[in-house]
């Protein structure tokens, strides 16, 4: 009988040795299991008013400072972030993430980056050693095998960090700004449904330009979703400038941007940085500040060609591609890896990739050495507007509508970057007829500025009229005009606060019910009627408790999804855009009364429809990393933007500096990435309720 | 001498403190403890108590990581229970087991 149970006892042994997956005793070890993580060293920096101040004796012992703090507060996100842009993701979190790192390492950002790092340290020695010093801090605390929560689970160890990861993050960044990336789609779209998309897309007539004139790009020069704005000082109640920005972004945690004060003799500036990355991206310096949000202009281009193998028709004759081999290393839970190899073919334009089935070479300018990080450090240090723009010049992609404001009372806006010039843009070239060369860069704030506007706002909307084609998918010009509106209102009352700036950001007026309204009453039918009796009571206010907001979101989804649906529509098409299909009766009308007759089935509150989903990288495997899904605000085109149902993209930071009143901030979640900081999730209640923190 | 071999048995477990080998901090080192408190369990009653007395060692762990930083100790408790209930459930299983088997071991020893 003893003989037995022992036998049992080992059989047990045995058993579980090859059955219990190796993970399991990961996560039960107490002391080098997740636990460890709850003896996290003392902060190199604490976080004041949640924002990480940095005071240092020089630039180089705060950017080495930048770099131990970014990594203690956020090391895992920078990795993430450092992996997406070089496609090494499923060596860290598994096989799902495989087409993530297929896509990103096809496109070639990280040699772009390398390219760019080695570019900076020869031509611009000076602060490539910044950059040095920022990768030694960073290194410098991983050395101390600090115990980070999502390590241990994973049962992986940091990397350590290198300049051209930093680099990469900026391609990242720029990548996912770049406007153009959908000429396939599109292509895909006309086919489907026909030229009269291009006919309603391109122009987007309806849509309000920020800049009032029509411009005009000289031909032959030959040189190499968020809000924003700016209040003049003849309208604030200081008599200073004011300026707001709110960039739309994804949603995460940690949130997308840390928030930082760095003091140090010759370079004092607040506002947030990308984590891996040492500049103030938005900020304030005290004698500028500035704010982004994104342009959008078309500066990806798709090739197709005639193929023989490897082989492409090009300028008369056949070429042969280059060729990378790239290997992704894959790993699960269990650290059992396995590799993939995907050869990458590359044209004179750019690397090959597929879509339907057909290869196309991609042309981005962002491939090229590029140097936003210069811009940016030039920005920090602007101490007016003449040292501003020197430094926008470095600034090559994404372009942004930037908004700027100094000490002095000056009020500016630029569209920043360069802009490729070609014919066309909109739809893949024939490569192989040699369509679509670009022939020159134009620097953008030489056509697209505006110096000294009484106030001005930027919504992504359209740039400005122009002679050449920019883009197609410019922003509904909903929150523009709203946000105009707004300013309009407050100035008649008086002068504008800080106060009011804070208000405008966070209204959830919805002013795309204007031309619903008109829709629903030439073609809404009978159920429309009935929807048309609702929303004329209803003040368009997209509120949390609201069944006729409800409603309305539903009305313009539905709409949307049948008229784009029938043509397999893989790309967002502006509503402006489906209005005019309507109207112009392109497509059936009798969309507008089953998008209606949809609408009118619903009972419940926004709010009940409409949450914050808000989630960590591991959060699918661990809910508790992901923030709670809170019932949210807003819509597509409210100025506190909440896309969708499941809200995963919005004010990524809320940011105001009123010269001579405050600078205030609010962040979607808490400063700290580490789960286990009571910080984790400081800010997102705060954040949702729309309030703010005095920084400055 | 029955009795400390008994106690080291118990805070055998602890070792893991110096060992950064997942599959040895959660099952051999209870394991190797329940063997020695096993050999030494002198009543039945001993091996039935032997998956709360692992709690004992646990509760050392607790003591160190709450005196190290209690918020975020109490943090972890309350939103990975998962992972402490895993521990628990692994040391128990095999501090059990090993008792388990160290008390068969004697009691076939003390026969021959």
């Amino acid at each position: 009988m003893k003989s037995v149970l022992l036998i049992l006892v080992f059989l047990f042994l045995i058993l579980s040795v090859l059955f219990i997956p190796p993970s399991y005793f990961r996560f039960a070890d107490p002391f080098y299991g997740p636990l460890k993580a709850v003896s996290r060293p003392p902060p190199p920096a604490p976080f004041e008013n949640y924002v990480l101040v940095i005071r240092a004796g020089d630039e180089r012992e705060a950017f080495y400072k930048l770099g131990y703090a970014h990594a203690y507060y956020r090391f895992f996100q920078m990795d993430v972030l450092r992996r997406v842009a070089e496609g090494r993701l499923a060596e860290l979190v598994g096989p799902a993430a495989l087409g993530t790192d297929v896509y990103f390492r096809t496109r070639g950002l990280y040699i772009s980056a390398t390219k760019t790092w080695e570019y900076v340290k020869s031509r611009y020695p000076e602060y490539a050693s910044l950059v040095e010093e920022y990768v030694r801090g960073v290194n410098d605390y991983l050395s101390q095998n600090p115990p980070i929560f999502e390590y241990l689970v994973l049962g992986k160890r940091p990397e350590p960090w290198t300049p051209v990861d930093t680099f990469a993050i900026n391609k990242l960044i720029a990548w996912s700004l770049s406007g153009g990336e959908e000429d396939l789609e599109l292509y895909e779209l006309v086919k489907a449904a026909g030229p009269w998309v291009l006919e309603l897309a391109l122009p987007r007539a309806v849509n309000t330009p920020i800049l009032p004139k029509k411009v005009t790009f000289s031909m032959w020069e030959l040189v190499g979703a968020s809000n924003n704005w700016v209040i003049s000082p003849a309208y604030t109640a200081t008599g200073m400038p004011i300026l707001a920005n709110d960039p739309h972004l994804s949603l995460s945690v940690p949130p997308v941007w840390i928030f930082q004060r760095v003091e140090a003799p010759g370079f004092s500036v607040v506002g947030v940085a990308f984590p891996g990355t040492p500049v103030v991206v938005i900020g304030t310096n005290g004698h500028v500040a500035w704010g982004f949000t994104n342009t959008g202009v078309d500066v990806i281009d798709y090739y197709y060609y005639v193929w023989n193998g490897t082989r492409y028709f090009y300028n008369g004759s056949w070429v042969e591609a280059g060729k990378r081999v790239e290997v992704f290393k894959i790993c699960d839970v269990d650290n059992r890896c396995s590799e993939r190899s995907v050869e990458v073919l590359e044209t004179v334009h750019g690397p090959v990739v597929e879509f339907g089935g057909r290869k196309y070479a991609m042309r981005w300018l962002g491939n090229n050495v590029t140097l936003e990080a210069l811009a940016l450090y030039g920005m920090d240090k602007a101490k007016n507007l003449a040292e501003f723009l020197d430094a926008l010049r470095f600034f090559v992609t994404p372009s942004q509508n930037t908004v700027y404001a100094d000490a002095n009372g000056t009020v500016a806006y630029f569209a920043s970057g360069y802009f490729p010039v070609r014919e066309g843009g909109y739809l893949p070239f024939n490569g192989s007829r040699g369509e679509g060369e670009w022939t020159r860069l134009v620097w953008l704030p030489e056509y697209l500025n505006y110096v000294n506007p009484p106030f001005l706002a930027t919504a992504n909307n359209k740039v400005a009229d122009s002679n050449i084609y920019l883009q197609w998918r410019w922003a509904d010009r909903y929150r523009h005009d709203r946000i105009v509106e707004l300013l309009t209102l407050a100035a008649s009352r008086g002068k504008i606060t800080a106060d009011d700036v804070k208000k405008i950001q966070l209204d959830t007026v919805d002013i795309s019910c204007r031309d619903v309204l008109q829709l629903l009453d030439a073609y809404g039918g009978e159920s429309g009627r009935a929807l048309l009796d609702e929303f004329k009571k209803w003040d368009c206010s997209m509120r949390q408790d609201s069944v006729t907001a409800a409603r309305y979101a539903v009305f313009v989804y539905t709409l949307q999804s049948l008229v784009w649906g029938r043509y397999n529509a893989t790309t967002f098409m502006p509503f402006e855009v489906t209005l005019e299909a309507v109207k112009r009766g392109y497509v059936n009308r009798s969309v507008v009364e089953l998008a209606a007759a949809q609408s009118l089935k619903i009972s419940s509150t926004w709010g009940q429809m409409h949450v914050y989903d808000i989630e960590h990288v591991l959060g699918s495997a661990l809910p508790q990393l992901n923030y709670k899904p809170l019932e949210a605000p807003g819509s597509w085109f409210t100025v506190n933007v909440a896309p969708g149902f499941r809200v995963s993209q919005g004010p990524s930071v809320r940011f105001i500096v009123a010269f001579g009143e405050g600078v205030y901030m609010m962040l979607p979640g808490g400063p700290d990435g580490d789960p286990l900081s009571p910080l984790y999730e400081a800010l997102y209640m705060p954040w949702v309720r729309g309030e703010y923190v005095k920084v400055g | 001498m029955s009795r400390w071999v008994k106690y080291i048995g118990v805070l055998t477990p602890l070792l893991g403190f110096l060992v950064p080998v997942h599959w040895v901090n959660a099952a051999v080192l209870p394991f190797a403890g329940g063997v020695l408190y096993g050999l030494v369990a002198s009543k039945r009653r001993d091996l039935f108590l032997s998956p709360a007395v692992v709690l004992i060692p646990a509760a050392l762990v607790f003591v160190y990581y709450f005196s190290a930083d209690y918020v975020r100790a109490a943090r972890f408790v309350a939103m990975f229970p998962i992972f402490i209930i895993l521990w628990l459930a692994f040391w128990a299983t095999f501090f059990t087991l090993g008792a388990v088997a160290g008390y068969v071991l004697r009691r076939t020893d003390k026969k021959a």
